[in-house]
């Protein structure tokens, strides 16, 4: 454990490492291929996004002759008998299907990476997406040539079947789905995914490792000790209790289960032990007031989101107020929101001054964005309390949002 | 005595690391505590106000304190302190604080060390012998320190001479110290108060600490033992584990074969 914190310790010194640092446990055993994942995207992210893209280069190269292809038709048919609005309508059409197979092939691609679907399953759904769309399009242009056969180049009417369209649109979208699909938009979207996988989990894990700094305040942790060593002689029993506090503290903070949200009433009961702590080190210095409502206790939140909110109104608080003060800690559920205050009746802050702590409450800010975007955060300091108070938005709702 | 005895202060807002800095210092022999203050008000008093002292050789001082709106109150007192002093203080000082993040401001204030919490033994030791090697000779020849227990009277220190004190009291997390006709709190425990005043005081009872010489009378009743103290009616209950070590205190204290400190 003692190793652990020094390695948060450092963590601290050195932010910029904080990121590679943390995806060696977000990769799990494949540290040196994530890394090199992520160089990768920040090249590519370095390129520039002109018309040089290769992405774009190979995707002109493919249209362009196929629509310089219809423009001698184009004026065939123009200097024909068909009106220049069919024409237009046709030659529309055939462009039209480039671009609806671009969109709907990327679309189906950014679906299956998000839902995490297998390869084979993510190459049926672009070949049907594919077919569908081709085959739409192609019906539309097969209804436009026979009404106007005379388009037809060269003119042979039987030839616009339905047994053509169909084979036609097959063949199409397999060549699209193997084309786009297979060598272009699937690792480009693979790509995208994988980028924004990586973000997630750095995101996730930096707050891992912020929130166990937090929990884990070398500070808070070596003056315990030292006060627990300080009561030894004199109170044993109240030694024993704290050591069990803390142990208790330790255990929850430290906690790997994976799930980073557990009920309110969790976090209350940790919080609970967390200021039993700071109320019997600074005995008549720092009281505690907890006023959770009954049906805010079974609401999720992000595990110890509150801590750090905790530590700043007993260290910025009541302990820099002359003879202490009170910390208050409520929640309570409304409008469709859990809200959690915690108040203290310390110095306070002047009003565009810096609150003093405010690394702890930018901690706080992101991972509650982290946990909804929904979630906010305020501090106000007037008539002698500091007051932050936390809305986090109903578990079902976050819930929905995440899956969204 | 070959060993200068370091007449020490201790600022320090927690009970318990007060009490254990306390503990440390007075049974490490080199020092012996004569005010151990919860903040920079008490801490001032103690320099000024106590008119039998001679004054201090080092004070002990935490850096975050609570109470203070500075969140470095005890680096502010003893800047304060050296300015009062003309920047040439009679005392040092030794800092101590729970993480190394003042290193470098206690090195540019010249504390004579730094103490990291949780405090040992032996870093007390070496620390104490640092002080008083870098104490100037006239100081290291000078006379061991009144004994006196600085206690608290609402907002006002006392200053109460060991000779006149009947027992002291813990009682819901605090200290009390009795005499004749007063009560006041004291801001140690008896663990820490017991090391300070030595051998002629014994604690007879988990929440009491009596100086043997004021023991009147030691009552038995039905397998409960208590003591009457002189000066007042003060009873003290003796613990039944503690009663026959407490008898044979007194007894070899009456016959006159009180033993000598050394």
């Amino acid at each position: 454990m003692a190793a652990k914190v020094s390695d948060l310790g450092e963590a601290r010194a050195r932010p910029a490492e904080l990121v590679e640092g943390s995806e060696h446990v977000a990769e799990g055993g494949a540290p040196a291929k994530a890394r090199r994942r992520h160089d990768g995207l920040r090249a590519s992210a370095a390129l520039p996004n002109g018309l040089l893209n290769t992405r774009r280069l190979v995707w002109f190269g493919y249209v362009c002759p196929i629509i310089l292809g219809a423009v001698p038709m184009t004026i065939r048919a123009v200097t024909d008998v068909a009106p220049v609005w069919v024409v237009v309508l046709d030659w529309s059409l055939c462009i039209g299907t480039f671009i609806a197979i671009y969109a709907s092939l990327l679309r189906t691609y950014r679906r299956s990476l998000r839902r995490r679907h297998t390869l084979v399953r993510t190459c049926l759904d672009a070949f049907i997406t594919c077919l569908v769309v081709t085959l739409v399009l192609n019906l539309l242009r097969y209804g436009v040539r026979l009404a106007f056969p005379h388009m037809l180049l060269p003119p042979e009417p039987d030839e616009a079947t339905l047994t053509r369209v169909l084979a036609s649109s097959i063949s199409n979208a397999s060549i699209f789905m193997v084309v786009w699909g297979g060598i272009f938009l699937f690792p480009l979207t693979y790509r995208r995914a994988e980028r924004r996988r990586v973000q997630v989990a750095v995101a996730r894990r930096e707050a891992e490792v912020l929130r166990l700094r937090a929990h884990l305040d070398p500070h808070f942790f070596l003056n315990t000790l030292n006060t627990i060593s300080g009561l030894v002689t004199d109170d044993p029993e109240e030694a024993r209790r704290m050591i069990g506090l803390l142990g208790d503290l330790f255990r929850d903070a430290a906690h790997d289960g994976g799930d980073d949200v557990h009920p309110l009433a969790d976090e209350i009961a940790w919080l609970e032990r967390y200021a039993a702590i700071h109320e019997s080190r600074h005995r008549r210095m720092v009281r505690f007031v907890w006023d959770v409502d009954e049906r805010a206790r079974a609401e999720r939140v992000p595990r110890l989101v509150l801590q750090p909110l905790v530590e700043n109104a007993v260290l910025h608080g009541v302990l820099r107020r002359r003879g202490g003060g009170t910390v208050r800690v409520r929640a309570r559920v409304d409008g469709g929101a859990l809200v959690c205050v915690v108040e203290d009746d310390g110095p306070g802050f002047a009003p565009g001054a810096r609150r003093a702590g405010a690394q702890g409450l930018s901690i706080v800010e992101r991972r509650l964005r982290l946990f909804s975007r929904d979630a906010s955060l305020s501090v106000a300091s007037e008539g002698g309390v500091t007051r932050v108070t936390a809305r986090l938005p109903l578990a079902e709702e976050a819930r929905a949002e995440i899956a969204a | 005595m070959t060993q200068p005895v370091l007449r020490a202060l201790v600022l320090e807002d927690e009970w318990a690391a007060r009490n254990f800095l306390v503990e440390l210092l007075e049974g490490s022999g080199l020092a012996r505590v004569v005010a151990a203050c919860a903040d920079t008000m008490q801490a001032g008093v103690a320099l000024q106000g106590d008119p039998g002292s001679s004054g201090i050789d080092v004070a002990f001082v935490d850096i975050r304190l609570a109470g203070e709106p500075q969140m470095d109150a005890g680096v502010g007192w003893i800047r304060s302190v050296t300015a009062a002093h003309d920047g040439d203080c009679p005392f040092q000082f030794v800092l101590t604080t729970a993480s190394r993040e003042h290193a470098l401001e206690a090195y540019q204030l010249g504390v004579a060390d730094y103490l990291v919490k949780p405090f040992t033994k032996d870093r007390v030791l070496s620390c104490l012998r640092r002080v008083a090697s870098a104490m100037p000779p006239r100081q290291a020849t000078s006379e061991p320190p009144p004994r006196r227990v600085v206690a608290r009277d609402g907002k006002n220190l006392v200053f109460v001479s060991v000779d006149d004190v009947c027992a002291f009291e813990a009682a819901e997390g605090l200290s009390y110290v009795y005499l004749a006709d007063a009560r006041y709190e004291v801001d140690l425990s008896l663990s820490a108060l017991a090391s300070s005043l030595g051998s002629e005081f014994v604690r007879v009872h988990r929440n009491w600490l009596v100086p043997l010489g004021a023991v009147r009378t030691l009552e038995r009743d039905s397998g409960e033992s208590r003591l009457v103290l002189t000066g007042g009616d003060l009873r003290v209950p003796v613990a039944r584990d503690r009663v026959t070590a407490v008898r044979d205190a007194l007894l070899s204290s009456a016959v006159g074969l009180r033993r000598v400190q050394t």
